[in-house]
């Protein structure tokens, strides 16, 4: 399981970028962060490359997005599984 | 404009899209002037020079300036095509704008030909870059939507309307290029109002509604098919005014509405079924151009079943309810959304580009407050409730002057202190090479 679960679907803009970038700054060597989104959040993923992050995204359904986030250097576990 | 798309390194330089939105309130605190020291001539008839300057000013320099601020930052963002030689280019199109509509408010009533000329010159220059660099970037855009195809025809829109304008100018100015003018006035209302406007609003719409107030999406069907079809409707209603069949032409042009007033009541339908019901500004602005449409539909049925008769009266109403009920709430209601998104969007990307994130960046909510986002909200349903008393009961006139003097002031104002926050904010970020708020550069890769 992720270790942190964030849902920003509700939140307006910027809110989501800031919390979801927030969160992954802060994510510690072995811990993933999973995120829900009304949408494909775009404008972090230079971010999060910049941070030495990794993630992976899909679009669950319409509206829907879930998207995991790690540190490069230790992979989650529930990668295939959770994502 | 939709975040999932955001282009972050096509965006073009801040100060393109801001020198547009920023000068935009001006002309509608001139338009307030204009009203006060023209008095009560305006509103006895649309026809009245001084009421063909006050709507220059409002559709011009009010309206399009913002219209084209946003067309130059959401192609290259939300469609990943930026308009060729924006950079060079934007600060004549906006030039050319601001003189062109301040010749034609002063032409009109001066009967100046020089100015009339000179403005509608300008306007068509204007217009005329304008046009073929957003086609360009339309045309470059590798998956074409909804709203890039809607923006392409509202440019499409906006080049008819010009090229009747012009023919108007010439013929106001002693040039009678047009055997019947009065026509040729009716034709460039529709291609202005519903046809640049009217679809750049709908374009503007699709992405920005969901996105900014958390709604479900738009029915993809309507997304794919209203502006196609309003221009239909718009290229029949052209040639069913032009060939004379005037009851036709009426038909086509309340079927118009009927789908627009259609697709205003869908809209209502997403904002109530928001995620989270805040008190939203921009809300309010969208309802009230919702209410506004809903009400001129119903008054243009109304005339069209000869329950009203037609009256000086009656085309002010109309026209106030257009002009300032539809089309300036909504472009009220987006500035108060674009702008700062569009300050925290650059400052976002210094913060990238330094790749310092230490600092907390200020929310759209504290660039521009609510608080007095709602009170330009009361000072905007004032000036709509004088302005319809006003075309009622002309005497009324410097009232509806005043409100608009103070609505055009207090946007100017709040835009401008969003943009100085920002700008205070980037200095209080670690200094780039260049410094200053993103002005003279665009957001780095």
């Amino acid at each position: 399981m992720p270790t942190q679960e964030l849902d920003v679907s509700d939140l307006e803009p910027c809110e989501p970028l800031q919390r979801i970038r927030c969160a992954a700054l802060a994510l510690k060597s072995g811990e993933s962060l999973r995120v829900i989104h009304r949408r494909e959040p775009m404008l972090l993923y230079p971010v999060l490359e910049k941070a030495g992050l990794r993630w992976r995204t899909l679009e669950r359904r319409e509206g829907r997005f879930e998207m995991l986030v790690w540190r490069a250097d230790a992979p989650p576990a529930e990668l295939e599984s959770e994502i | 404009m939709n975040t999932a798309e955001l282009s972050l390194d096509r965006a073009p330089p801040l100060h393109i899209p801001l020198r547009f939105f920023l000068t935009a309130p001006l002309f509608v605190v001139a338009a307030g002037v204009l009203l006060l020291l023209e008095g009560e001539t305006i509103l006895l008839s649309r026809w009245q020079p001084a009421t063909l300057a006050l709507t220059h000013l409002i559709t011009l320099g009010g309206i399009s300036m913002v219209m084209f601020g946003a067309m130059s930052q959401m192609l290259p963002v939300i469609a990943g095509s930026p308009m060729p030689g924006i950079r060079r280019l934007g600060p004549a199109i906006h030039l050319l704008l601001v003189a062109g509509a301040l010749a034609l408010a002063l032409g009109f009533p001066q009967a100046s030909e020089m100015l009339l000329l000179g403005g509608a010159m300008a306007l068509s220059a204007a217009v005329l870059l304008f046009l073929v660099i957003a086609l360009i970037a339309i045309w470059r855009v590798a998956s074409p939507t909804p709203s890039t195809r809607g923006m392409g025809l509202a440019v499409i829109a906006l080049g008819i309307t010009s090229l009747l304008g012009m023919a108007l100018a010439a013929t106001r100015a002693g040039h009678p290029l047009l055997d019947h003018p009065l026509l040729v006035t009716q034709l460039h209302h529709g291609w202005g109002l519903g046809g640049w406007m009217g679809l750049l609003i709908i374009a503007v719409a699709w992405q920005v509604v969901p996105m900014f107030h958390v709604t479900p999406e738009y029915p993809p069907r309507l997304r794919a098919l209203l502006a196609p079809a309003l221009t239909s409707i718009l290229v029949v209603w052209s040639l069913l005014s032009l060939w004379r069949m005037e009851m036709a032409a009426l038909g086509a042009l309340l079927f118009y509405l009927g789908l627009l007033a259609i697709t205003g009541v869908i809209t209502w339908r997403l904002f109530q079924q928001r995620r989270r019901k805040n008190k939203d500004p921009t809300l309010y602005f969208w309802r009230l151009a919702i209410i506004a449409l809903l009400t001129l539909t119903a008054l243009k049925l109304l005339a069209g079943l000869g329950l009203i008769a037609a009256s000086n009266a009656f085309e002010m109403l109309t026209g106030i309810l257009i002009l300032f009920g539809v089309i300036l709430s909504v472009v009220c209601g987006m500035l108060l959304k674009i702008v700062p998104f569009l300050c925290w969007f650059h400052l976002h990307n210094r913060q990238l580009a330094l790749f310092d994130f230490s600092r907390s960046l200020p929310s759209m909510k504290e660039l521009l407050p609510d608080r007095w986002a709602f009170r330009l909200f009361g000072l905007h349903i004032a000036s709509l409730g004088a302005l319809i008393a006003a075309a009622l009961l002309p005497k009324l006139a410097p009232l509806p002057a005043l409100s608009l003097i103070l609505q055009g002031g207090l946007l100017a104002v709040l835009l401008g202190v969003a943009t100085l926050r920002a700008h205070r904010e980037w200095l209080a970020l670690r200094q780039g090479p260049d410094g200053g708020l993103d002005v003279h550069q665009g957001p780095e890769p």
